[in-house]
């Protein structure tokens, strides 16, 4: 009789034993994917704060001359403690007829009645305001290096405008145009919006506070237009490099050694440090990191106390039931079948359980996850799994069925024939 | 010509307890032998000796004249032999007929027919019938097998008289007619008298004696 029908066999007719294993597979696997699920989710959740909430340094000009300026931007961007980088440069356009959010202008028919605030960014999404959270995309997408002629409007100017993604917003410098030379006036430059974004915290708003101030009335562009107009507004800087005039922000690999990354970069980078003003912005981060760290330690902590007593329970029960069939055993060895064979059946008979039990256990582990996730406040992020992790916890699993099963039946087919038939007798 | 033969065959535990040594055996296909003796004698040591469970401390075991440690055990055990004993060794969950399969993948249930069993009773878990019904199963089992050599240890001895007399001449009877060499162990002066040759174990030495039967 082959060895698969013996296990089949064996599988369907000792159902009780059967559903116990079942049980136990779905049991111990569940634990070993969720173990996993949330340590993975606590790796992703450390890596995901390293960028954000704040855990970044902005170089801005000093008094002394210094500029934070391409130059100093080409230097610093390849850094190897760097993994991220924005230059801001602010500037304010007019543009006819578009409503803003009212403050001080409102009604006037003043230039800055319509002058919103454009903030151009290498990377909108590393803007402050994303990464505090104060402004989230809410519409289309953020603007990248590789833009030119994009921008991103608020919700409120989209509204108060009927304006949407794919429109076109015109801006140009008229007298009156806060930071623009007389001479400049006639410079037109278009845009098309590619994203709107909403503010979810109010800020206080003041009498003396004019329009392009409020966060809502805020326009994001491109840095290649940022180029343009500081070309179009200071011609005498043509040549010598844009000038970031809001600051180069840069996100360190490790933003917990804040103190170290700007030493290491002083020292690598030729720049004249003495008049460049740097600020670091890790304090949010520094606060968080460590709940999230402990998460993730606790996390691994667990996976390895779960690894450990699923493969002693399965070990333990294994062997146990292993010696109950020692009659059976016996008999096999007196027909002439293989000790590889006998183990060969013992084998097939847990993967035929473990099968069934390895889909079951990852429909639970999908079902648990999510509740897992929200226990542990949010801390560890979202908990998820996938297919590559759930593969590799699968196959830890049917590696430890694998030991257990011969480790159970080494016991029994280490003896000779004579001395199993005798015990049996 | 002998389907199995001892040649020099000893065996002991230890340097000071000798169970039998110099014993030279012969076995020939289509008879009956009976191992008689008291416990301790060594039947049940030889009979595991032929079966290829152990392993002999001096001489060899010779299956048609190849020794069977050339051939390997578990080969051996396969293809030459195969096993009856007392408590029946039946696979408990599985029905008789399965239990002949595991001799023989492709066997019918003719051989369980030839035993005595009905249609019902073979397709019914073996721990659903009696004890001389298990008996008859592993009967089958080994009858089944192409193996040419029986090995039976005390096959009667957990069944009551009448049982254990049909069952010792349905073995007998059936593998006489398949040619099979049968050697039963037992205490049982009737299941004896059914035998071609008797070897008696006392002391260390085997005494043959040839019956009326084998000189027939």
């Amino acid at each position: 009789m082959p060895t698969t029908k013996r296990a089949w066999l064996y599988v369907t007719r000792r159902r009780k034993r059967t559903a116990l294993l079942f049980l136990l597979f779905v049991v111990l696997t569940t634990g070993g994917l969720l173990g996993f699920m949330l340590y993975a989710a606590s790796v992703d959740a450390v890596e995901a704060l390293r960028g954000s909430i704040g855990g970044y340094l902005t170089i801005h000009a000093g008094d002394g001359g210094a500029w934070a300026d391409e130059a100093l931007l080409e230097q610093v961007k390849t850094l190897e403690d760097i993994r991220a980088y924005n230059g801001v440069d602010t500037s304010y356009l007019y543009c006819e007829g578009l409503s803003l959010v009212p403050a001080r202008w409102y009604g006037t028919g003043a230039v800055g009645e319509s002058m919103p605030r454009f903030i151009g960014c290498t990377d909108t999404a590393l803007h402050e305001r994303f990464l505090s959270s104060s402004f989230q995309l809410a519409e289309g997408r953020q603007i990248g290096p590789d833009d030119e002629g994009k921008a991103m409007v608020s919700k409120d100017i989209a509204e108060m405008n009927g304006l949407a993604v794919g429109d076109t917003l015109a801006a140009e410098v008229v007298p009156g145009v806060r930071d623009w030379p007389e001479e400049a006036a006639g410079f037109r430059i278009e845009f098309e919006i590619v994203g709107i974004y909403a503010a979810t915290r109010s800020e206080p708003v003041t009498p003396t506070m004019e329009e392009c101030d409020l966060q809502e009335n805020i326009v994001f562009m491109d840095i290649q237009s940022a180029k343009r107009m500081q070309s179009a507004k200071s011609p005498n800087l043509t040549g010598k490099g844009f000038r970031y005039g809001s600051g180069i922000m840069l996100f360190p690999n490790d933003p917990a050694k804040m103190a170290e990354n700007i030493e290491r970069m002083k020292r690598q980078v030729n720049a004249d440090w003495d008049n460049l003003l740097i600020f670091e912005n890790s304090a949010a981060y520094r606060q968080a990191a460590p709940s999230i760290q402990r998460a993730g330690t606790f996390s691994l902590l667990l996976l390895a106390v779960l690894s450990a007593v699923s493969i002693g329970v399965l070990s333990l029960t294994l062997t146990l039931w292993t010696r109950e069939r020692l009659a059976e055993i016996a008999i096999l060895i007196s027909l002439g079948i293989s000790r590889r064979g006998i183990c060969g059946q013992l084998m097939l008979e847990n993967y035929l359980i473990a099968a069934p039990a390895f889909a079951g256990s990852l429909a639970v582990a999908a079902v648990l996850s999510g509740r897992v996730g929200s226990l542990l406040g949010g801390a560890a992020g979202e908990v998820t799994l996938s297919a590559v992790q759930a593969a590799s916890v699968l196959a830890c699993a049917a590696a430890a069925i694998l030991v257990s099963v011969l480790l159970a039946a080494l016991a029994i087919l280490r003896k000779k024939p004579k001395a199993i038939l005798t015990d049996l007798s | 010509m002998a389907v199995l033969t001892t040649c020099d065959l000893a065996y002991f535990y230890y340097s000071d307890r000798v169970i039998f040594e110099h014993l030279n055996l012969e076995f020939e296909r289509g008879k009956v032998y009976v191992i008689l003796g008291a416990s301790g004698s060594g039947k049940t040591t030889l009979l595991s000796l032929l079966g290829g469970l152990d392993i002999p401390k001096e001489g060899s075991i010779r299956f048609d004249g190849h020794d069977i440690a050339e051939m390997g055990l578990e080969a051996y055990r396969r293809q030459c032999v195969s096993f009856v004993f007392q408590n029946y060794n039946l696979i408990e969950y599985m029905t008789p007929h399965e239990n002949v399969q595991l001799a023989d993948a492709h066997a019918s249930t003719e051989t369980l027919r030839q035993v005595g069993l009905t249609p019902e009773e073979i397709e019914r878990n073996v721990l659903r019938l009696s004890g001389g019904q298990q008996q008859r199963v592993a009967i089958a089992r080994a009858l089944a097998s192409s193996a040419p050599v029986i090995l039976a240890d005390e096959p009667t001895g957990n069944l009551d008289e009448d049982t254990a007399q049909d069952v010792a001449a349905l073995l007998v009877e059936r593998a006489r007619a398949l040619d099979k060499c049968v050697i039963i162990v037992s205490h049982s002066p009737k299941v004896a008298k059914i035998a071609d040759v008797i070897l008696r174990f006392s002391r260390g030495k085997v005494e043959v004696a040839r019956t009326e039967r084998e000189t027939e």
